[in-house]
């Protein structure tokens, strides 16, 4: 039985294993908005001074954000102007992911493959909270997060080997993302529409 | 293919209470019962329970009255014990487009709704007043039971879902010992299926607001009304009701003016040719990859093809969602591969762009800022970004109305007239802040429509208002840069100049789009 969560934004937030432990280890006193906001702001300096290209300091980048965003994910997103926190985390895993592969002359297809499994796992999130078939809590944590994926892409440039982590990350991500999500979709009830009608949109 | 709508099994049962007289007034060649029990005929409709009295009453008197609508409620209670599947509680004098009986009984979920008018007609005894708020009824009237704010009318058609019956059997019970006690004052067997409604609103039980929209349903008392009601069912074009009732307010001005005019039209014959709406979302995806091919080619007349495949692609992507609403055959996954697919082919035009583009040196000369592979990726992550922003908006929207709707989910006492939940949602003190270009490929709180946005609304001069905010809004959402004319800014950019002028285009339109959305929507967060 796959838990319904309590609330769509946390979830839009794509918290890998890591970030949600360090959401337990504080157990929910920290909001979620200003520690992402300073995450993003930090990883674009780093970014900025060319950190991506870097062998040894691009593992910096996703650390610090880890450091600073992860807490506040057990925290409850109700406040006015949490929905931020899902773009400004998205923006700061899309923007990394790219600059490593530019700075590091990943060929163009692998980097818009990975780009494309990750929007593909993130817009597959928004339909399935919204048409109530809700994605297993273990996908999550096999997906590793926008967390786990920095920090795998990191410790790919630490060890010199951006272009192998990225082909396999792409090629785990596709399988994992796509399987999932298919077979789930081809098990929802058909005619399983809640009482709002949210049935179908353009 | 699991997405074959085909002939559904017949999967609802029909309650009718035809216990008024009304309801054995002639028309045609028949009474109204049989006019009706023809039309559920033509609908997936497992058996027809008619309640009647077998013994008409002389001069019934207040008495008799009490003993029959306690007696029809235990029918109900009755049938729903007995039922296993769904239940549509149906009143006998009712005239009503087959139609506007199939959108409710016929709708895939299955789930709990009632049939509701939001035209702003007045309510009379037969049409009871109810509150309509987040597409549900949260608050229903009888002769008994009073609404504040009504915004909407109770048209008699009930359906009570297969997991609600236990609730319907509790429900009905009740209402007949409140009936018989006399706690309910004069009740008369016309509003059986009222006193229900009310029920299960009171008791929590959700219900979905079915609304009419064009077509007529509509209860009568006596010959002349009856007559005048079937007369009233000839002057609406049914075909286009049905239409319109599957239509959705275009995203942007391009959508409206241009696209949806004619993507329609479309729609019925599509549903004449037995293609589902996963079929259509398919072609508008193999469109669009059609379209990413030619622009991969690189050359004008290339550019030109394609951006015409695109257009295609996205009107296709009209009709779809259309389709599904037509032939009541939306499913989750069919609203899912919408979505995907949507942006699936705009991802994959942005790649042919980029293929097709001529680079001096070579097909890797794109790492430096401004190649053509950094420009393409950095227009989707955007456009990733833009999504987030609008869907973790409506997210947080939907987020604070489940908080706002649980005050609804608590059971109220059927013996006061006027039982208002503990306090109001949060969601309609927020407003309706839809701002810049929220969420265009998925808005799920687009069956609401643009005439929510006061209670009374009827006088000329409130109507003339909101018309003209509604045109504001929607050139500010034209500004925004939703697909429709997104899609036109690639493909005439594109046919014009090249792939590196519709990026630059994209992200400085959409860049300022998304810049002015987040702070529209900070400010009004934070006042």
């Amino acid at each position: 039985m796959i838990p319904v969560p309590s609330a769509f934004v946390p979830v839009y937030r794509d918290d890998g294993p890591l970030s949600r432990g360090m959401g337990m280890v504080v157990a929910g006193q920290l909001p979620p908005l200003p520690p992402a906001l300073a995450g993003a702001f930090v990883i674009n300096v780093l970014l900025l001074v060319g950190v991506a290209g870097t062998e040894s300091l691009a593992v910096l980048a996703p650390v610090v954000t880890l450091l600073l965003a992860g807490p506040g994910s057990s925290h409850l997103h109700d406040g006015r102007l949490d929905w931020l926190v899902p773009p400004i985390l998205r923006l700061t895993e899309y923007v990394f992911v790219a600059c490593v592969g530019f700075a590091h002359e990943v060929p163009v297809p692998v980097i818009v493959l990975l780009l494309g499994a990750m929007a593909f796992h993130h817009y597959d999130l928004v339909q399935r909270i919204r048409r109530r078939v809700y994605p297993p809590p273990w996908l999550a944590t096999f997906g590793f997060g926008w967390d786990g994926r920095m920090l795998v892409i990191a410790l790919g440039g630490l060890a010199g080997l951006v272009t192998p982590v990225f082909v396999l990350l792409a090629l785990y991500l596709w399988g994992l993302f796509g399987w999932e999500s298919l077979t789930c979709w081809l098990a929802a009830p058909r005619s399983g529409l809640d009482a709002t009608g949210s049935g179908i949109d353009d | 293919m699991p997405d074959s709508p085909g002939p559904r099994a017949p999967r609802v049962a029909a309650v009718v209470l035809a216990t008024t007289p009304a309801a054995r007034l002639s028309c045609g060649d028949g009474t109204l019962l049989d006019r009706l029990n023809g039309q559920l005929g033509a609908l997936p409709v497992r058996d027809v329970q008619v309640v009647a009295r077998t013994t008409v009453a002389i001069g019934s008197g207040v008495t008799d009255s009490v003993r029959d609508v306690a007696e029809d409620l235990r029918c109900v209670a009755k049938a729903a014990r007995a039922g296993a599947t769904a239940i549509a509680v149906l009143p006998g004098d009712l005239v009503a487009h087959t139609e506007a009986l199939a959108s409710i009984i016929d709708h895939p979920g299955r789930g709990t709704a009632a049939l509701v008018a939001r035209g702003g007609e007045a309510p009379d005894p037969l049409h009871p007043p109810v509150r309509v708020a987040e597409g549900r009824v949260v608050e229903a009237g009888s002769s008994f039971h009073r609404v504040v704010n009504a915004n909407a009318v109770f048209r008699g058609v009930l359906q009570i879902g297969e997991a609600d019956l236990g609730g319907l059997a509790r429900v009905a019970d009740e209402l007949a010992e409140h009936v018989e006690a006399g706690r309910l004052g004069a009740v008369t067997p016309s509003e059986v299926g009222d006193l229900i409604l009310v029920g299960l609103v009171r008791s929590g039980i959700p219900v979905r607001a079915c609304e009419l929209g064009g077509l007529r349903c509509e209860r009568v008392s006596d010959a002349a009304a009856a007559e005048e009601a079937v007369q009233g069912l000839a002057e609406v074009d049914e075909a286009e009701a049905k239409l319109a009732a599957a239509d959705r307010p275009a995203p942007g001005v391009l959508a409206a003016l241009l696209i949806d005019p004619w993507a329609r039209l479309l729609v019925p014959p599509a549903a004449r040719l037995g293609l589902t709406a996963d079929a259509v979302t398919g072609i508008s995806l193999a469109m669009a990859f059609l379209a990413a091919v030619w622009y991969s080619e690189g050359g004008r007349g290339a550019m030109l093809l394609a951006g015409a495949l695109l257009i295609l692609a996205f009107a296709l992507d009209r009709v779809d969602g259309r389709l599904a609403r037509y032939t009541r055959s939306f499913s989750p996954i069919g609203g899912w591969l919408d979505a995907v697919c949507g942006r699936a082919g705009e991802f994959m035009v942005y790649v042919g762009l980029a293929v097709g583009y001529p680079t001096a040196d070579g097909p890797s000369a794109g790492f430096w800022p401004g190649g053509i592979w950094t420009l393409m990726i950095a227009v989707m992550i955007l456009q990733v970004l833009r999504d987030t922003i609008d869907d973790a908006h409506a997210g947080a929207r939907a987020d604070a109305a489940r908080v706002g709707a649980a005050h609804y989910r608590v059971p109220r006492p059927l013996t006061v007239p006027v039982s208002e939940p503990p306090a109001e949602p949060v969601a309609e003190a927020r407003g309706e802040t839809e701002g810049a270009g929220g969420g265009e490929s998925s808005a799920d709180r687009s069956a609401e429509g643009p005439s929510r946005t006061d209670g009374e609304g009827g006088s000329g001069v409130e109507q003339h208002r909101i018309t003209r905010s509604d045109t504001a809004r929607r050139f500010a959402r034209a500004l925004s840069l939703p697909t429709g004319e997104r899609v036109a800014l690639i493909a005439v950019t594109a046919a014009l100049f090249d792939a590196r002028a519709t990026f630059l285009a994209l992200l400085v339109w959409g860049g300022a789009a998304a810049a002015a959305t987040v702070v529209t929507r900070i400010a009004k967060a934070l006042t």
